[in-house]
């Protein structure tokens, strides 16, 4: 063993704990307390877990299992309640992170929404549907068809027969389930005097159906201050339903250009209710007012699901369009195809959606094209919907199938408008022959 | 009634309970720890060189035997199962204390306190010049040399407890034994 070894033993010899009973015993119960901090400290944690589990849990649960007897109260994913006062007067239409919608069929019910602008809350009552903008409220279903609505905090809009009113908070209202017989169902009375409640829509004339203007078309400018005109506006060949109204009865359909309750000298649809503030507009107003920036923008509250009828939601289209929006004039042209497919005017939704989509998604526009000639009808559109077939087939890069349909039309229309632009595409290809 | 810490004799794998199965890890903690609490308070107070920390080592050890005894395979391994805990609690004070070192927090100054009371006092005074010179050190390599020149222990052996190759642990005691000439003449 070297010396340095020697040394190394000799100091570690010297290096040793002294070690005894009472320190063993001392040591053990430090270990003891050790394991009992670290149970109290995971079973601390464990507690704390449970109870964060339980109150997600809690806040997540959805709208109340139906049928529940004692306890009516139905609570919704993102924290609103609604409290009606009987059981199973409250039924939801609808709940998903966009829309909540929920029919009081009768009695009263307290609501207290959670504010969310991505999800909008709305009530129907009867005729009259109150749309939520973040609040505490409560609306009373009537048997004689009246609903009461009362806001606490916030604010909320009531579309009823005759108008569109904005509760602020304490403010409340009765509103009429059911146009009143003695009032034109297109007309109330508002604060400030009478204002038409229905929207109008001028039809495009006879044969435009077949040439509809192009989307970007530029809207003519609206008049000056419509709102504080109080003579009649301009004719209109047709009249047609608002969206935001109920669905129109018979009585309704075909009525001629409503005239202004002061100007006719009829009583008003109702008396606005105490504490109202200036009503609010529907959609379809500010469309007649051409003010159509405006009306795009409260359209985007509105589901196109809750747009009732064919013509409603090509105006609704239209809306979009001449606000320059022409892409977010599809979910209504698209809900024409689906939802009103007899419907006269569903050849013109489909043509104008088609027209749409080749502006970027040239594919689908063929589809749409060959599917508008597939269902026939609309004589007027069938050769406009070839030529224009051909033009997506081409910019879809489907050259071959567009010089194919290019030589339909030609033997389909000999004379027609757009066989000049279709020889391009029988002669040698060339994909960049302009749009017909 | 005192007893004389193991010899550190190697980490010879030792039985608990020298009559129950090879394949059976059944361990009686409290005989774990009477039968090794000594050894881990020797290893302890050579490797962090304080003995006021000591006690609190061997708790900490002991604690994690005992949440950790699942993970134990070899009945025969229990000693250097123990050493390999008792090595990285160590390494893990030693360099917290470097860090208060650092910034000037760590005034422990009572060398005198680990030589035995009953060694002579040149050796005495070679463990108080050590045990200084050894606080100079980073930990892996007071860990290292610890473990070859005042645990007597194999090179393979340190390079299991410290977890890494015997090539390592051959240049962390070089380098420690560079810097401990530089500041302990032995």
């Amino acid at each position: 063993m070297t010396d340095r070894a020697k040394r190394y033993e000799a100091i570690r010899d010297a290096v040793r704990p002294q070690w005894d009973d009472a320190r063993a015993a001392r040591n053990r119960a430090g270990v003891d307390r050790l394991r009992r901090r670290h149970l109290l400290t995971r079973g601390g944690g464990a507690l704390v877990v449970a109870a964060l589990l339980a109150l997600v849990a809690y806040h997540s649960l959805g709208p109340a299992a139906p049928g529940e007897p004692d306890d009516p109260t139905v609570r919704f994913s993102d924290g609103s309640v609604a409290v009606p006062d009987a059981p199973g007067s409250l039924i939801v239409e609808a709940s998903s992170p966009e829309l909540i919608l929920v029919n009081l069929q009768e009695g009263r019910s307290r609501f207290k929404v959670t504010p969310d602008p991505k999800r909008r809350f709305v009530v129907r009552a009867g005729a009259a549907r109150v749309t939520v903008l973040g609040t505490s409220f409560s609306v009373e279903h009537r048997s004689g068809g009246q609903v009461q609505v009362q806001v606490s905090e916030g604010r909320v809009r009531v579309d009823a027969p005759g108008g569109t009113w904005t509760l602020n908070s304490g403010e409340g209202g009765e509103f009429p389930g059911q146009p009143r017989a003695d009032a034109s169902p297109h007309r109330a009375t508002t604060p400030e005097g009478p204002d038409e409640r229905v929207a109008t829509h001028q039809e495009p004339p006879e044969g435009d159906d077949a040439t509809p203007r192009a989307p970007t078309e530029t809207p003519q400018p609206p008049p000056e201050n419509p709102l504080a005109e109080t003579s009649a506006p301009p004719e209109r060949p047709k009249a047609r339903a608002e969206s935001s109204d109920p669905p129109p009865t018979p009585e309704r359909r075909g009525r001629g250009p409503a005239k202004p309750q002061a100007a006719a000298g009829a009583p008003p649809a109702h008396e606005p209710p105490e504490g109202i503030d200036k009503p609010a507009v529907g959609w379809g107003q500010l469309a007649e007012e051409r003010r159509f920036k405006e009306a795009a923008q409260l359209l985007t509250t509105i589901e196109p699901v809750e747009i009732q009828g064919a013509s409603a939601l090509i105006r609704a289209a239209e809306v979009m369009r001449f606000a320059g929006q022409p892409g977010r004039a599809l979910a209504y042209l698209e809900a024409v195809e689906r939802r009103y497919p007899q419907d006269a005017q569903a050849p013109l939704a489909l043509f104008w959606r088609g027209r749409i989509l080749l502006r970027g998604q040239p594919c689908r526009a063929a589809e749409v094209f060959a599917r508008l000639q597939r269902q026939g009808g609309a004589a007027a559109l069938q050769e406009d919907a070839l030529a224009r077939e051909v033009t997506a087939l081409a910019r879809c890069g489907r050259l071959e199938q567009a010089r194919q349909r290019a030589r339909i039309y030609e033997r389909r229309y000999p004379q027609g408008h757009h066989r000049g632009a279709m020889r391009r595409y029988t002669d040698p290809p060339d994909d960049t022959a302009e749009e017909p | 009634m005192s007893h004389p810490p193991p010899r550190a004799s190697g980490l010879g794998l030792v039985s608990v309970d020298a009559h129950a199965p090879q394949d059976d890890v059944r361990v009686d903690f409290d005989a774990l720890y009477e039968r090794f609490a000594p050894y881990v308070a020797s290893i302890g107070l050579r490797l962090l060189g304080r003995p006021d920390e000591v006690d609190d080592l061997i708790q900490e050890v002991f604690f994690t035997a005992h949440r950790k005894m699942h993970q134990l395979k070899e009945r025969d391994a229990v000693k250097s199962w123990l050493a390999t805990i008792a090595v990285r609690q160590a390494h893990r004070r030693l360099r917290a204390r470097r860090m208060w070192s650092f910034v000037g927090l760590d005034t422990w100054d009572a060398f005198h306190t680990i030589p035995d009371p009953g060694a002579s006092p040149q050796t005495r005074a070679e463990v108080i010049a050590l045990f200084r010179a050894l606080e100079t050190l980073p930990p892996a390599l007071r860990i290292a040399w610890t473990l070859k020149h005042l645990e007597g222990e194999r090179l393979d052996a340190i390079a299991l407890l410290c977890d890494c190759s015997t090539r390592t642990i051959k240049r962390r005691i070089r380098q420690a034994q560079e810097l401990l000439e530089e500041v302990w003449h032995d």
